[in-house]
């Protein structure tokens, strides 16, 4: 369990970090939040933010690839909601008017990145890709609903989160149960699938 | 002449930053405190939270896959509460409407997750397990005591908190004092249960 030379994986710990991020932007686009709720859930964001960039720098040290993703899910889900929430509580509490128009088109630019990613994805795990599209469709109507102020665009990519955070969920105990000796079912991917139906 | 140097398990000031998380886990819960407490237990919770993130960080730098649950812990009892804890009192203090419901909502979810974790680590001394599933059931009357609004749910995880303290205590203890007895692990308490 304990190598000299290796760094171990911060994967679970990440997965289990990124759930709650997934959780929190599904509780606070699909409800309707008092001030000290949106400010608690902004500071909980930029704190979980700076634990998963640093998280995040341990898979860069490793060379993995996936690093970058996990950069982009650290400013997309942890540090751009942070801000956007503690400014809504703070503006409201003080009664000044903010657009949060900025906001809006930041979620829409990941929410490109993150559908490439979901492409990119093709061969791993059906799940994964499902969790990797609920994030880019999340963010997606997260950003319209910002831009256009209209809570319903806003509630659709909340529940597109919430698919995200399960799929985390899943992927984190799927991770840890490995590192300690378990293996979960992880299902087909989509390419094995499409070969599987050309094969019949 | 070169030295090697080699990172230093963190193990033992790790099981004391747990077992001080759970006592004032179970001081918040148990015991009526006043605001200037709550802000303490609070600034404290945060401060111990960046160095139990630290030590994690040198667990997973070391190899050690345990760094993972560390990190976990770091952000359940550490940021999450911490935060949460100065909130509260800044909300009173400034009459500022604010609902424990999210924070409830937050501790269910990694309760479920540890919980869930579980049965993946029955490799490690039973009191060890026992102490997770302590922490778990603690998250998880906390969160519901929160969710609820509900003081007399937060109460019964108080006493889970005092449990998760003393088996830490144990934990701690035992890596200063290595000889001390660890016991059987669960796959082997099972083990020997299915044989008799």
């Amino acid at each position: 369990m304990t190598g000299k030379n290796s760094i171990a994986s911060p994967d679970g710990a990440l997965s289990f970090i990124f759930f709650i991020f997934g959780s929190l932007s599904w509780y606070c686009a699909t409800f309707t939040l008092d001030i000290g709720s949106l400010f608690t859930a902004g500071f909980i964001e930029i704190v979980l933010g700076l634990g998963t960039l640093s998280a995040s720098l341990i898979n860069v040290i490793k060379g993995k690839a996936r690093a970058n993703i996990n950069l982009l899910a650290t400013f997309l889900l942890g540090f751009f909601p942070g801000i956007d929430h503690v400014s809504m509580a703070i503006c409201g509490y003080y009664g000044i008017s903010f657009s949060f128009r900025i906001f809006g088109l930041m979620y829409i630019l990941g929410a490109i990145f993150c559908f490439a990613v979901m492409l990119r994805r093709y061969d791993r795990p059906l799940y994964r890709q499902a969790g990797t599209l609920g994030i880019s469709l999340g963010l997606f109507f997260i950003g319209l609903g910002e831009c256009t102020n209209l809570k319903l665009l806003n509630q659709i990519g909340g529940w597109c989160m919430l698919l995200f955070a399960f799929e985390m969920f899943y992927f984190g105990l799927s991770i840890l149960y490995e590192d300690y000796g378990l293996a979960l079912r992880q299902g087909a991917s989509l390419k094995e699938r499409l070969e599987q139906k050309h094969e019949r | 002449m070169k030295d090697k140097y080699e990172l230093t398990s963190p193990n033992m000031i790790l099981a004391f930053i747990s077992a001080t998380f759970g006592l004032m886990n179970f001081s918040a819960a148990c015991l009526t405190l006043a605001n200037d407490s709550l802000i303490a237990i609070g600034i404290i919770r945060m401060l111990l939270g960046v160095v139990l993130f630290i030590c994690a960080w040198i667990n997973l730098l070391r190899g050690n896959i345990d760094g993972n649950l560390n990190l976990i812990y770091a952000v359940c009892f550490g940021l999450f509460s911490g935060g949460n804890m100065i909130l509260t009192v800044i909300s009173r203090t400034l009459h500022m409407e604010f609902a424990p419901v999210i924070y409830g909502l937050l501790q269910i979810f990694a309760g479920a997750f540890i919980g869930c974790l579980l049965p993946a680590l029955r490799n490690v001394p039973f009191y060890s397990w026992l102490k997770y599933l302590c922490s778990v059931l603690g998250l998880l009357f906390f969160g519901f005591g929160d969710f609820f609004w509900n003081s007399n749910i937060t109460y019964y995880g108080g006493w889970c908190f005092l449990l998760f303290t003393l088996l830490s205590l144990y934990g701690g203890i035992s890596s200063i004092l290595p000889g001390l007895p660890q016991g059987k692990s669960l796959k082997q308490i099972l083990h020997a249960s299915k044989s008799l």
